[in-house]
C-alpha cells in the first residue's frame, strides 16, 4: 500500500516535472524592421520566426521551445549596436542577424567582445571574410558575387565599359562587391568608366547623377544600393531616356524592387546565391509555407534567414541549447541540406554556396546562370 | 493466496471523511460561487467590452467608408476635371480636407505616374508604377485594401486604397494608418488593448505602433484565428504567458478584425484580493473545525483504542510487565467506554489467572530448582535447559556454566567414552529407566557417583525432550568407604590387641574373642570361648560383684573399670582388669556387650608388694615426725628460757647499774660514771633487741588468719594517734581510703605500723612532713601498695640493705629503732606471697611499695575460709 502511495507520488512528480515547461531557447534577430527599406529586415524575420515555428511544432531543439526576440537595428550601425546590446542583456545564445554589411559591421563592436555569435543570414561583405571571430554567416561574400558578375558581365555579356553608382549608407557591401568587380573585371579587359556614390539617408535626386555616370558612354551601369534605390535609379535611368543595361546586386533582390522599378529594372542582371524558381522540393514547400503564412512570396532574405534557423538549430542540438560549444558546433556544419542546396561552413564561419546570375523578366527574377562554390 | 489489504489507520479516516466528505464539497461550492461569480460579472464585462469593440468597428468602417468616399468623390472630381493642371489642386484638397491619407497620386493606364501629392522628387511623374500591387491587382481585377507596409514615399505605415478612373488610371491613397491609430486611442483605456488586423495577420494600429511599423504578422495568434472564425469573446494565452479575455468583431470595410481584450489580471484583478480573503477565512474556519475535530477524535476515539491496542500489545507480547489499566476518559462515546470497560474487565480477569499461574510456575519452579534432587532436561535441540541448584551443588558448574557451554557433556564427562555412553543411555534408550549409577566429574575436577533415572519416555514433560533426575551419592559411597575402614580397623585392633577381648550377649554368652583372650584363658581356639557363659569364667567369690557390674553397664551404658580374678579353661587364677561398653544395635536396644580384658596378676602382686612397703614408711614417718615435734617443743622452750633469761640477767644487769649510778654515783669518778651509763645502754638495747628476736621469730611461726584488713583504717587510725603524740609536728598526711585487702589483721597492722612509723621517723626534720598511703597500678596478680614521705630518704645503692634484720641506714642517734622493722615487714609479706620493695633518694624521701596476692586466685591455704574477691577485681577494672 504504502509502495503504491510512493510509486504514485513518484509518477506524479515526474509527470509534473516532464510537463513542467523547460524554459526556451532564447535566440535573438536583428534587422532593418521599420522604414522604406525595411524588406530585407521583414522578410529575414519572417523567415527566421516560420523556422522557429516549424522546429517548435515539431518539439523544439532538444525538447525545449525556440523563443525568438526580435528588434529593430534601423539599418544603421549604431541601430545595431544598441539592439544588439539589448539582446545580449536578454541572454539570448545567438543572435540572427544582421541584415545588412553596415549594420553587421556596427553590431559586431558589441557581440565580439561579448563573444556573442553573430549569425547573419544576408550580410556578405568580404571585408568579413576568413575572420576567426564569432560571426558566422549562411551568405557568400561580396568577393565571390562581385567575381561571379564580372566574370559573367565581361564573358557572356560582351561588356567592356561599366558605369557603377554605390550607396555609401552600405559600403562595407557595396565598395567591397565593387573592389572585386572592378578588380576581376578590369583584370578581364574591361573597364569602369565611372564610380559615382551616394547616400540613400540623404533621399538624393538620382537625376543630377546621371552625367556623370552616362559619360564615356559606358556600355552598362552597375547599381549598387538596395531594392528601393535601385529601382528609384532606374528608373531615373530609363526617365532620362537611357536604355543601356542594367547590373543589380544581390541585396536589391526583392519585391521592393520589382514594385518600384516596373518596366524599368526589365532584364536587370542580379548575383545573388538564390533561385527563386528553384524546383528543390523544400524550397517550393517552404515558398508556399510562407505564403502561407505571411500573405506574399519570400525572398532570399527570408530563405536565407528560415536556412540560418535551421543550421543554428541543428548546432543547438549538439550543445544542448546552450551557447557554449555553439561556435564550434556550427563551424562543424558540413553538407547541411538547405533549401537551395546543402551549406558548407569553412573554418572561418563563412558558408560556401551556389551562386545564380539572375535576369528580372516581367517582374520575375529568373537565374539564367548557376556558379557552384569552389570546394576548398 | 490473495494478500488482506493493510489496514488504515482510523485517524486518517477522520481526516479523509472530514476533507473529502465537507472541505471538499464545500470548496467546490466556494469555487463555483467564485466560477459562477465570474462567469456573471464577466458577463457584464464581456458585454461591455463588445459594445466597445462594436462601436471601435463602427469608428473604423466610418474611417475607411469617409476614406472611400473622399477617394471616389475625388476620382470624379477627377473625371470631370478638364484641365490637367488642376489635377494637383484637386489631390491637394482631398488630402487636406481628409486626413486619412498620406499620399494621393494618380497613375495612368500604363501605371505611369500622372500626380502625387505631396509632391516627391524621388517619384516625379512619369514614373513607373506597373510594378505596384494594387496596380497589378487592377488588371487582375482585384480591389480593396493592400497589406499594410511601409511607405516608399513616407516610410511610415500605411495600405493602399485605390478606386479607377474612368480614363483607366487609377485615384491610388495611401492610408494614414496613423489616422486610424487615433480613431482607435479614443477608446483607450488602461486596462484594455485594442488592435486592428488584416485578413493576412497584419497589424493595422496596435498600442505598440513599432509592431505596426514593422509588420508583425500575428496571424497564429489564437485570438487572431478564432476571431476570424467569428467569436465574440475568448479566453487565450497570449504570448507572454498571460491569460486574456478578448472581445473581437469584424469591420465591414475590408474585413479587417478589432480586438479589444484584457488580462484576466486586469480585468478581476480588484476582485482577487476579497475573493481571496473570504477563500482564506472559510479555509482558516474550516482547517480550524477539522483540526479540532480531528483533536477530538484523536483524544476520544483513537487514543482509546490506541491505548488498548497497546495494553492489548503488552498482554499479548507479556512485554512491559503487567498491562495497565486503561483510564475511561472518554464518557461521550458508549462504544469506546463499553469497549474500554470489558477490557479491564478482561485484563483483570487474566491478570489473576495470570498470576495462579505464575504462582504455580514459581512453586514448581522453586520445587524443580531447591529440590534436593538433580534434575537435568533437554531441550527439543537437546541442549541442556533445566539445571538445577542441586545439579550445581554436586558438579560445582553453575546453571550459566552449563547453558552457555557449547558443549556442556565435554564439561561434566571428559571422557570421550563416558560422553558415548551416556549418549547410549540417554538418546537411544527406548525407555524410563531407574537407579544407574554413573559418575559426573565436577568443577573441582573430582568425580561423583549419582544415580540416576529417567520417567521422560513415559512420562513427557512438554517443551523438554529428555529429562532424568539423580541423587547424588557421593557421601553416601564415602561413608561406605569410611565404614570399611573403620570395620577394617576395628578387626585388626581386635584381632592384634593385646588386651583380651570379648562379645557377650545380654545373657552373658561369649560370641566372640581375640586371640588374646584366647591366650588369656589358656584356650587352644577362640571357639573354645565361645558359648561359654561370661560369669562362669569369674571366680565365685566376685560373681555377684560382677552380675553388679554387667547390671551396671546394662544401665549406665558403660563400666570403666572393675577388676575380677578369673578362672583360665585349665583350671588356673588370674587377675582381670576389665572395662566393659553396651552394644546397641540400630534402634539403640542392647544387643550385648563387649569387654576388654587386662591381665594385671602381675601388676597386683607388685600392687601387693608397695602397699607393703608404704605401711612400712608410713609408720617410719609418723615416728620421726613425733620425735621432731619433741625437739621443737624443745627448741622452743629452750629459746623461750634462753630468752626469758637472758632477759632477766639484762634487767639485772640494768637494774644494777641504774643502783650505782644513783647510790655510788659520788664515788665513781666522771669515767666510771660515763662506764656504768653505757653498760646501762647497752643492756637496754641488748634486752630490745632479744625483744625484738622473739618478736621476729614469732611472727615467722605465727599462723597466718586470712580475713578482711582495710589498710586505710589501719593508717588513719595509726597516724590520728601519732598526731596526737607528737602534736608539734606539721605533717601532711594524706591517706586513699577504702584499701581493702585479704591478709592477716595484726600481720596487716605490724606492716602498716612499721612503715609508717619510719615514715613519721624520717620525716621529723621536714616542715611540713608529708606522708601518702595509697594504691599503686595493680599488677597481673597483685594489689600493690605504697608509703610515700619527703623525709630523709636513702641510697638507693644501699637499697638491698633495708630490710635486713639489724640493718640501719641512718644513725641510731638522729633516728631511734633497732632495726627489725623493715625486717619484720620482708618476713610478714613474704608469708602472705607479696614482695616488697622502696625506692629513694638521700633527703629526697622514700617510697615503701609492698604487694601482696590476689586472694581470689589462690587456694585458700587452710580450706575453711571463703574466698573474698576484695580489690583484686576492683582493682583491675580500674
Amino acid at each position: 500500500m504504502k509502495n503504491k502511495c510512493f510509486f504514485f507520488s513518484l509518477a506524479v512528480i515526474f509527470l509534473l516535472v516532464s510537463c513542467w515547461p523547460q524554459p526556451p531557447i532564447l535566440i535573438g534577430f536583428a534587422g532593418q524592421l521599420s522604414g522604406k527599406q525595411s524588406e530585407l529586415g521583414t522578410q529575414g524575420r519572417d523567415g527566421a520566426l516560420l523556422a522557429v515555428e516549424t522546429i517548435n511544432a515539431n518539439g523544439g531543439v532538444n525538447g525545449r521551445r525556440l523563443q525568438m526576440l526580435v528588434e529593430d537595428d534601423l539599418g544603421t550601425p549604431e541601430g545595431a549596436a544598441a539592439v544588439d546590446q539589448t539582446l545580449i542583456d536578454k541572454k539570448v545564445v545567438v543572435i540572427i542577424g544582421h541584415m545588412t554589411s553596415n549594420a553587421t559591421l556596427g553590431g559586431l563592436k558589441v557581440t565580439e567582445p561579448a563573444k556573442m555569435i553573430m549569425l547573419s543570414p544576408t550580410t556578405s561583405s568580404s571585408e568579413l571574410t576568413g575572420l576567426d571571430d564569432y560571426f558566422l554567416r549562411v551568405q557568400s561574400d561580396t568577393g565571390m558575387m562581385g567575381r561571379v558578375m564580372a566574370e559573367y558581365a565581361y564573358s557572356e555579356d560582351h561588356l567592356r565599359t561599366v558605369a557603377c553608382i554605390y550607396d555609401i549608407d552600405n559600403a562595407a557591401y557595396t565598395t567591397s562587391y565593387l573592389r572585386e568587380f572592378e578588380r576581376v573585371f578590369t583584370a578581364l579587359g574591361g573597364k569602369m568608366t565611372a564610380s559615382v556614390r551616394f547616400s540613400a539617408a540623404s533621399n538624393p535626386t538620382f537625376s543630377t547623377y546621371l552625367p556623370e555616370l552616362r559619360q564615356d558612354n559606358p556600355q552598362a551601369l552597375m547599381i549598387m544600393a538596395s531594392g528601393l534605390h535601385t529601382a528609384l535609379i532606374a528608373q531615373s535611368v530609363r526617365m532620362d531616356g537611357w536604355q543601356t543595361p542594367l547590373i543589380g546586386v544581390g541585396w536589391a533582390m526583392g519585391n521592393t524592387l520589382v514594385e518600384n522599378g516596373g518596366k524599368a529594372v526589365e532584364g536587370m542582371k542580379i548575383s545573388q546565391t538564390y533561385d527563386p524558381q528553384s524546383k528543390n522540393p523544400a524550397m517550393i514547400d517552404f515558398q508556399t509555407r510562407f505564403k502561407e503564412r505571411f500573405g506574399h512570396d519570400p525572398i532570399f532574405a527570408a530563405t536565407q534567414s528560415y536556412e540560418t534557423v535551421l543550421v543554428l538549430a541543428a548546432a543547438l542540438e549538439k550543445t544542448g541549447g546552450s551557447s557554449t560549444g555553439l561556435r564550434e558546433a556550427l563551424l562543424q556544419i558540413r553538407n547541411f541540406p538547405g533549401l537551395q542546396g546543402n551549406l558548407t561552413m569553412d573554418p572561418y564561419g563563412d558558408v560556401l554556396r551556389t551562386n545564380f546570375i539572375l535576369a528580372v523578366q516581367d517582374g520575375q527574377f529568373v537565374p539564367i546562370k548557376q556558379v557552384d562554390p569552389e570546394q576548398p | 493466496m490473495k494478500s488482506m489489504p493493510s489496514p488504515r489507520p482510523l485517524t486518517g479516516l477522520f481526516f479523509r471523511m472530514l476533507l473529502f466528505g465537507e472541505l471538499l464539497p464545500s470548496l467546490l461550492i466556494m469555487l463555483v460561487t467564485v466560477g459562477a461569480a465570474a462567469y456573471l460579472g464577466n458577463g457584464v464585462i464581456d458585454r461591455q467590452r463588445l459594445e466597445n469593440v462594436n462601436a471601435i468597428s463602427r469608428s473604423v468602417d466610418r474611417y475607411l467608408n469617409t476614406a472611400e468616399d473622399v477617394l471616389k468623390t475625388t476620382a470624379d472630381t477627377l473625371t470631370a476635371l478638364q484641365n490637367h493642371e488642376h489635377l494637383g489642386v484637386v489631390l491637394e484638397m482631398a488630402r487636406k480636407n481628409h486626413r486619412y491619407f498620406d499620399v494621393l497620386y494618380v497613375i495612368d493606364a500604363q501605371g505611369r505616374e500622372v500626380w502625387m501629392t505631396p509632391a516627391d522628387p524621388l517619384y516625379p511623374p512619369g514614373f513607373d508604377m506597373s510594378g505596384q500591387v494594387y496596380f497589378k491587382n487592377k488588371v487582375q481585377s482585384q480591389t480593396g485594401i493592400s497589406e499594410p507596409f511601409p511607405s516608399f514615399r513616407t516610410g511610415l505605415p500605411t495600405a493602399i486604397m485605390s478606386v479607377n478612373l474612368d480614363n483607366g488610371g487609377q485615384l491610388i491613397g495611401e492610408l494614414s494608418l496613423q489616422a486610424l491609430q487615433d480613431e482607435v486611442d479614443a477608446w483607450a483605456d488602461d486596462r484594455h488593448t485594442t488592435y486592428i488586423v488584416d485578413q493576412s495577420g497584419y497589424l493595422l494600429a496596435h498600442p505598440n505602433t513599432d509592431w505596426v511599423d514593422q509588420q508583425k504578422n500575428i496571424k497564429t495568434w489564437e485570438v487572431v484565428q478564432r476571431g476570424f472564425q467569428g467569436a465574440s469573446h475568448l479566453f487565450y494565452t497570449a504570448e507572454d504567458g498571460q491569460l486574456m479575455r478578448a472581445s473581437t468583431t469584424l469591420t465591414r470595410q475590408g474585413g479587417w478584425l478589432v480586438v479589444r481584450e484584457a488580462s484576466l489580471q486586469a480585468v478581476y484583478g480588484m476582485y482577487i484580493p476579497p475573493l481571496f480573503g473570504a477563500a482564506a477565512l472559510i479555509s482558516t474556519i474550516w482547517i480550524g473545525l477539522v483540526i479540532f475535530f480531528q483533536r477530538r477524535m484523536q483524544t476520544q476515539v483513537v487514543q482509546p483504542l490506541q491505548a488498548l491496542s497497546r495494553a492489548t500489545e503488552i498482554m499479548a507480547t507479556g512485554s512491559g510487565g503487567q498491562t495497565p489499566e486503561i483510564a475511561i476518559t472518554n464518557r461521550a462515546f458508549l462504544e469506546i467506554h463499553e469497549l474500554t470497560h470489558s477490557f479491564n474487565r478482561m485484563n483483570q480477569a487474566i491478570l489473576s489467572r495470570q498470576e495462579a499461574l505464575i504462582d504455580s510456575e514459581n512453586r514448581l519452579q522453586k520445587i524443580i530448582q531447591d529440590m534436593p534432587v538433580i534434575l537435568v532436561a533437554l531441550d527439543h535441540n537437546r541442549h541442556v535447559c533445566v539445571w538445577n541448584k542441586e545439579a550445581e551443588r554436586a558438579t560445582g558448574y553453575s546453571r550459566e556454566d552449563i547453558l552457555q557451554s557449547p558443549d556442556p557433556m565435554q564439561l561434566i564427562f571428559p571422557h570421550e567414552a563416558d560422553r558415548e555412553r551416556i549418549r547410549q543411555i540417554v538418546f537411544t534408550l527406548s525407555g524410563d529407566f531407574r537407579g544407574m549409577e554413573w559418575e559426573l566429574t565436577g568443577k573441582d575436577g573430582e568425580n561423583h557417583p549419582i544415580i540416576w533415572s529417567s520417567i521422560a519416555f513415559s512420562t513427557p514433560i512438554p517443551g523438554w525432550s529428555f529429562w532424568m533426575v539423580g541423587l547424588d551419592v557421593t557421601l553416601l559411597r564415602r561413608i561406605e568407604a569410611a565404614s570399611r575402614l573403620s570395620s577394617d580397623k576395628i578387626q585388626a585392633m581386635f584381632s592384634s590387641a593385646i588386651d583380651g577381648i570379648l562379645f557377650v550377649d545380654l545373657g552373658g554368652q561369649i560370641q566372640d574373642a581375640n586371640q588374646a583372650a584366647v591366650d588369656m584363658f589358656h584356650c587352644g581356639d577362640h571357639q573354645d570361648l565361645i558359648g561359654h557363659n561370661m560369669i562362669e569364667r569369674v571366680i565365685p567369690a566376685d560373681r555377684d560383684r560382677a552380675r553388679k557390674d554387667r547390671a551396671y553397664t546394662l544401665d549406665a551404658g558403660r563400666l570403666i573399670k572393675s577388676e575380677y580374678r578369673c578362672l583360665t579353661m585349665d583350671g588356673g587364677e588370674l587377675d582381670v582388669e576389665t572395662s566393659a561398653a553396651l552394644l546397641r544395635d540400630m534402634e539403640s536396644a542392647p544387643i550385648g556387650f563387649v569387654f576388654i580384658l587386662r591381665d594385671i596378676t602381675e601388676r597386683k602382686a607388685i600392687e601387693a608388694e608397695i602397699h607393703r612397703l608404704n605401711r612400712d614408711l608410713e609408720q617410719r614417718v609418723m615416728e620421726r615426725t613425733s620425735q621432731l615435734d619433741v625437739s621443737n617443743r624443745e627448741l622452743e622452750s629452750f629459746s623461750y628460757s634462753v630468752s626469758h633469761d637472758l632477759r632477766t640477767l639484762l634487767r639485772s644487769l640494768d637494774g644494777f647499774s641504774h643502783i650505782l649510778l644513783e647510790d655510788y654515783a659520788e664515788k665513781l669518778d666522771e669515767t666510771g660514771r660515763d662506764y656504768l651509763k653505757r653498760i646501762s645502754k647497752a643492756a637496754q638495747r641488748m634486752a630490745s633487741l632479744v625483744d625484738a628476736l622473739l618478736k621476729l621469730a614469732r611472727i615467722t611461726r605465727a599462723e597466718i588468719n586470712y580475713s578482711l584488713v582495710n589498710l586505710s583504717s589501719i593508717a588513719d587510725h595509726y597516724l590520728a594517734e601519732q598526731r596526737a603524740a607528737y602534736p608539734e609536728r606539721q605533717v601532711e598526711i594524706k591517706v586513699e581510703q577504702g584499701m581493702l585487702v585479704e591478709a592477716d589483721a595484726s600481720l596487716m597492722e605490724i606492716v602498716m605500723e612499721n612503715l609508717l612509723d619510719n615514715a613519721w621517723k624520717f620525716t621529723a626534720a621536714q616542715v611540713p612532713a608529708r606522708i601518702e598511703v595509697g594504691r599503686a597500678a595493680a599488677e597481673e596478680e597483685n594489689l600493690t601498695f605504697f608509703v610515700r614521705d619527703n623525709g630523709a630518704g636513702f641510697d638507693m645503692n644501699f637499697s638491698s640493705k633495708l630490710f635486713g634484720a639489724f640493718q640501719r641506714l641512718h644513725d641510731g642517734d638522729e633516728f631511734s629503732g633497732v632495726g627489725i622493722g623493715l625486717a619484720m615487714v620482708l618476713r610478714i609479706v613474704q608469708r602472705h606471697g607479696g614482695k616488697i620493695w622502696a625506692r629513694g633518694s638521700l633527703n629526697q624521701g622514700a617510697t615503701f611499695y609492698f604487694s601482696l596476692p590476689c586472694r581470689g586466685t589462690r587456694p585458700p591455704p587452710g580450706g575453711n575460709e571463703q574466698p573474698y574477691h576484695s580489690d583484686c577485681q576492683a582493682d583491675r577494672a580500674r
